[in-house]
């Protein structure tokens, strides 16, 4: 795997200047691919089978179907509770980000390029724009532009026509037409790590890449473990790896050991949770996941023991959902507030077993009836919850009902 | 909904003075020129954050509308786009804000105590400011740092790995500084 890996210095931690950079490989042969012309560079990224990187897994030859466009716009913006690899892309590897952008530019024809990166990423915000300054010092991206946009953050952004709206200086709400352009032109969105992935798949070459990882899910792929784990951390491995192994081998094992395991988010939040009986033999990657109705998502892996209260962690997760909605459409707005005064009474078990009901009929609304993906998203670890974790749902609301004196024992 | 509009009622009855320095203008001169001409609506955000910078961390009515000159906007736009994110802050804050990360990977990790140690120590609750005008305390969704959690920003740093005595203790030493 060692000879694999695309992002070593997020390993490493090495300094992240133009010149550490090139001893690392980037920026070595640009001038080269870039003289193969865009066709070459396409049919690369079609053959390589790279998909994007974050909630769905889209094929990136796909995204580029109409093979040119004016903007390309990279997602730095979105805040998923559990995801920290962007964070880390940007502060080891920007040049890597640049690079990638560079080349995804000159395969799509496009003039410009936007890096949407969150206010809150104000580090990262400046590593960048150093690491951005050495490169037109160098003038390494010609007549390409490469800016840096501050945005506002918000969870909504991973929605694309949210952040091109918020792109434009306007609320970050989605388009009702789905319009993916930018000023009136044509745009491409990227997530941060898909970007960054490129420039090794042309170094390398298609094949390198196609040989790894399993059938529908090409490569490496980094993950960030966190959570109930005894060493938190971001690392890399190839699609297909198994969630125990790599907990094992790079998180240190789950406290108290894999039998105080109780479930996990295997990709951000918006991927729900899966429990233990189907974790013991789960591997990571897109296929393997939407077998068990989940989703890779952006890899970010959080680990739960069996000292936690999942009923309230989907609450607080509800909450979250319901300060992040944008309040465009009513199923979303309403129900994500509806979910969470749901779910905090029966967090203590005050509740009927008609509400367990009530819920499923509300998420199915949520995420079907909804502007965008968002209240898919949102209903998604509640849906889990019922899925998984009913039982404890109904010995709950048992409990308080003997507690109050409701019922018999 | 309510909230939002007190916040907003606030932020126009402060009668301030704000005006950007020769360097904000400078800087915002710089920010338009990475979007087409015809758009410098692109540029809002980046200039509120930065108006927010200079007039210590929030943004009051005049700041509203010298930054609705700026980007040749009505400024009901531009608080129309003010009040929707969260970054943003209509009222006033302390010269020290603690942003305290509460989203399950910090929540698995002990933010709540955390929170309850800053709420404790502090004497105030969420979304508030003490009332020498030190500290804010606010609770945000991922700070992006999942794997130090539990993950607190104050100011402009970032901290990871604490717990609720050395919380305690950073909030002190802040305290202190401050009256030196």
């Amino acid at each position: 795997m060692k000879k694999n890996r695309i992002f070593t210095n997020i390993i490493d931690q090495g300094p992240v200047t133009l010149k550490a950079a090139q001893t690392r490989g980037d920026w070595g042969t640009t001038q080269e691919i870039l003289s193969k012309g865009s066709q070459w560079i396409q049919d690369q990224v079609a053959q390589s089978d790279l998909r994007e990187r974050s909630h769905g897994g889209e094929y990136v030859a796909k995204k580029w179907e109409k093979r040119e466009a004016a903007y390309i716009v990279i997602n730095a913006c979105s805040n998923e509770p559990g995801s920290g690899t962007e964070k880390y892309l940007l502060r080891y590897e920007p040049h890597k980000v640049i690079e990638g952008a560079l080349l995804i530019g000159a395969a799509l024809g496009a003039h410009t390029c936007y890096i949407c990166i969150r206010g809150e990423y104000l580090q990262e915000r400046e590593i960048l724009e150093s690491a951005l300054e050495e490169v037109r010092e160098k003038n390494l991206l010609g007549q390409f532009q490469i800016y840096i946009h501050e945005g506002a953050g918000g969870t909504l952004c991973g929605e694309e026509t949210a952040l091109l709206e918020s792109l434009e200086g306007r609320k970050a709400m989605p388009r009702v037409n789905g319009d993916r352009k930018l000023y009136g032109c044509s745009a491409v969105i990227h997530g941060v790590e898909t970007v960054a992935t490129i420039p090794e798949i042309l170094r390398r070459g298609a094949p390198w890449f196609a040989s790894l990882g399993t059938l529908h899910s090409k490569g490496t792929k980094l993950f960030s473990l966190s959570g109930h784990v005894e060493t938190p951390c971001v690392v890399e491995e190839e699609m297909g790896v198994s969630l125990k192994e790599l907990i094992e081998t790079h998180g240190g094992g789950v406290k108290g050991g894999w039998g105080f395991f109780l479930a996990v988010i295997p990709g951000g939040s918006s991927t729900g949770f899966l429990p233990k009986e189907i974790c013991n033999d789960l591997c990571l990657d897109f296929e393997s996941l939407e077998r068990v109705s989940s989703c890779l998502g952006t890899g970010g892996i959080v680990v739960m023991d069996k000292s936690t209260d999942i009923v309230r962690v989907t609450a607080r997760l509800a909450q979250f959902y319901q300060q992040e909605s944008c309040g465009k459409c009513t199923p979303c707005r309403v129900g994500t507030g509806w979910v969470f005064q749901l779910l905090e009474r029966l967090s203590v078990g005050q509740g009927e077993k008609e509400d367990l009901d009530q819920l499923q009929d509300l998420l199915q609304r949520m995420s079907e009836t909804s502007l965008c993906a968002f209240g898919g998203w949102a209903a998604a670890p509640v849906v889990s919850l019922l899925r998984y974790f009913q039982p404890e749902l109904e010995h709950r609301i048992h409990m308080y009902n003997v507690a109050s004196k409701r019922v018999k024992v | 909904m309510s909230k939002a509009f007190t916040q907003i009622e606030q932020a126009l009855s402060k009668t301030q003075r704000f005006s950007f320095t020769k360097e904000s203008l400078i800087q915002i001169e710089k920010i338009k020129r990475k979007y087409p001409e015809s758009k410098p609506e692109s540029a809002l955000l980046e200039i509120l954050l930065l108006a927010q910078r200079q007039n210590e961390g929030w943004i009051s009515h005049p700041a509203l509308e010298a930054v609705a000159v700026g980007v040749n906007l009505p400024v009901m736009k531009v608080l129309e786009v003010a009040s929707f994110y969260p970054l943003l802050s209509l009222k006033p804050v302390g010269s020290h804000c603690v942003r305290i990360c509460t989203t399950t990977a910090c929540w698995l990790k002990g933010s709540t105590d955390l929170g309850r140690a800053c709420q404790k120590w502090l004497g105030i609750g969420w979304e508030e400011t003490t009332v020498d005008g030190m500290f804010t305390l606010k609770e945000v969704p991922c700070l992006g740092d999942c794997t130090k959690a539990p993950a607190v920003q104050i100011n402009e740093t970032l901290r990871g790995n604490l717990n609720a005595r050395e919380m305690t203790h950073l909030l002190q030493a802040l305290a202190e500084s401050v009256k030196k």
